[in-house]
């Protein structure tokens, strides 16, 4: 038996009705599958990244990675988990780009940002004294990440006045020369110095830790108490007289170990409020550095 | 020819514009799936590729009112007020931005801002004079009192609508239970250690009164014996230092206590409660 021909155009039209039909129904199934397929997971990741949503970024890119190579989307996860402070994996990311053709320079930087952002000086040292990973136009910016670890980690015998200065520009000199004597000479009090004086004169070592006013109601309050208890004894008073003497000697005793007490706190103050002064002049250690690649403003 | 060609043209237009709309439509029902399961992290995600992918914005108020909730669910509060101040931007419709506002209020009771909150209520309250809006309002400062420990404002907010009798009556109880700061300051005035024997603190009243018997015996007897140096020295480094921190004491307690009640209180009525809460 034979087949009857379709004319040509009848055949045409159902071949197309036939497609059409079939696109419909494939692309129903797939509707939502389009919202991540891999050039629009792509695309909101890097909405989020701009957004800072960095967590959200690099779960994206994450699952982009899954079915596509792509470097740039490698440093993005990088920039995102340092960004959120988890510098180690961040590193581990990075540590596969120093071989990529475009970004390798940038990867080596960032490396080391990461070392110098979660402090790990000895690391940051050994692998900048090793020159195999250093970035070629970079170098400026890792001595000055050097050097400003050691100022930030106060870290006074390692630092030189000449290395500092030269590494940063000219504006920052009169800073840079303060904090290296605020932290190469810093004006402390003796705890022991204190102690002794307040043995003698009882306030003397608050007014020597600059602590005035505590100093004077500390000479005041002991004097007048040993007074009373003299006084007491002398009239036959026993019970004031001991009640005085004991809180004239406990008065005396918290004297001497206030104003101890009161050096140990001053050199503190003054060490923390060099910390601060140092963090504050570097903005959170990344004053003097440029800014990551491909992070938005 | 060309007729049927621009027919096909213009059913395949539009079925693809239909398809965008219905994968636009699953995400939605994706990401509410994942809201009502409580997993605001990935919720919070898929809204955001929502908003991301709806080119005509048609769940701009939707999606950032729900991402919104979802922080408000992980008590994210700032990202919250961020998300309901945008539901609040991208809406026309002004029953969304009273809602989105009156989130923006319960978020400020939850974390506590609460003069933030009544500045928020203050502005509204002079955009709208509908008594129905200004009755939720008003429940909704009623609110910011009580998380602010301030009942008694509460009770008077909320005493003149009976629908909401049932909080009223929680305020009730809190500002009886409530021990009087004032009372127990007085009575430690008159008698050293009574303001603690009345917040129940017995142990402490009882050294309190026998510290300031002592000390004042030794005032008194120092001036008798016409030591007037001696009963001033005793007098103000002890006596009054123990009468003064006596006072503070009692005031002390009775304010601890006052918390206490207020916290026990306050946490009854957000497992309990049937009605609205922040």
């Amino acid at each position: 038996m034979k087949i009857p021909k379709l004319p040509e155009r009848v055949l045409l039209k159902k071949i197309l009705l036939i497609n059409l039909l079939f696109l419909l129904i494939f692309s129903d199934l797939s509707a939502q599958n389009r919202l991540f397929n891999s050039q629009n997971r792509l695309n909101f990741a890097d909405h989020l990244f701009c957004e800072k949503d960095y967590l959200r970024a690099f779960n994206e890119y994450r699952e982009y990675l899954k079915y596509e190579f792509n470097d740039t989307v490698i440093f993005k996860v990088s920039a995102s988990l340092a960004q959120m402070g988890r510098f180690t994996e961040s590193n581990d990311y990075y540590k596969t780009l120093f071989s990529s053709l475009r970004l390798s320079e940038e990867a080596k930087f960032e490396f080391y940002r990461n070392l110098f952002l979660s402090n790990r000086l000895k690391d940051f040292k050994y692998f900048y004294e090793t020159t195999s990973f250093i970035p070629l136009d970079k170098d400026i910016y890792l001595k000055r990440m050097l050097i400003s670890s050691d100022l930030i980690n106060m870290n006074k015998y390692s630092i030189n006045l000449e290395d500092l200065i030269s590494a940063f520009p000219k504006r920052a000199e009169d800073s840079l020369k303060t904090f290296y004597n605020r932290l190469r000479f810093p004006k402390e009090k003796s705890p022991l110095t204190a102690g002794l004086l307040s043995t003698l004169i009882p306030g003397l070592g608050k007014i020597y830790t600059e602590e005035y006013g505590d100093g004077i109601s500390s000479l005041l309050l002991t004097g007048i108490l040993a007074y009373l208890a003299i006084d007491n004894f002398g009239a036959d008073h026993n019970f004031r007289g001991w009640l005085f003497t004991g809180f004239a000697a406990y008065f005396y005793a918290g004297n001497v170990y206030g104003s101890i007490s009161s050096a140990h706190q001053f050199n503190a103050n003054l060490r923390l409020s060099l910390d601060s002064d140092i963090k504050l002049f570097f903005s959170k250690n990344n004053y003097f550095l440029p800014k990551t690649k491909f992070v938005c403003d | 020819m060309r007729l049927k060609l621009t027919y096909i043209i213009y059913l395949v237009v539009l079925l693809s514009s239909l398809k965008s709309q219905d994968e636009i439509q699953k995400q939605v029902e994706f990401a509410d799936n994942l809201f009502y399961q409580k997993l605001y992290y990935d919720a919070i995600t898929e809204y955001k590729r929502l908003l991301f992918f709806d080119s005509t914005k048609e769940f701009g108020y939707y999606a950032n009112f729900r991402i919104a909730q979802a922080y408000k669910g992980g008590a994210k509060f700032d990202e919250s007020i961020e998300y309901f101040k945008k539901a609040e931007l991208v809406t026309f419709d002004e029953e969304e931005k009273f809602n989105s506002k009156i989130e923006i209020i319960k978020v400020n009771i939850l974390r506590g801002t609460t003069q933030r909150s009544l500045d928020l209520i203050e502005e509204i309250s002079n955009e709208n004079n509908q008594p129905e809006k200004l009755k939720i309002l008003d429940y909704w400062k009623a609110w910011t009192y009580i998380f602010a420990n301030k009942w008694e404002i509460a009770n008077q907010i909320l005493k003149i609508y009976p629908e909401y009798s049932d909080l009223t009556k929680y305020c009730k109880e809190v500002i009886d239970e409530k021990y009087s700061v004032n009372f127990a300051k007085l009575v430690s005035y008159i008698l050293p250690g009574a303001g603690q024997f009345y917040t129940g603190e017995y142990l402490s009243g009882a050294m309190s009164l026998g510290w300031n018997i002592l000390f004042g015996y030794l005032t008194v007897n120092s001036f008798v014996n016409e030591r007037v140096f001696d009963g001033f020295a005793v007098g103000t480094l002890l006596w009054m230092r123990f009468y003064r921190g006596n006072v503070q004491n009692a005031e002390r307690f009775a304010e601890n206590r006052n918390i206490e009640i207020a916290n026990k209180k306050l946490k009854y009525i957000q497992l309990n409660y049937q009605g609205l809460k922040p």
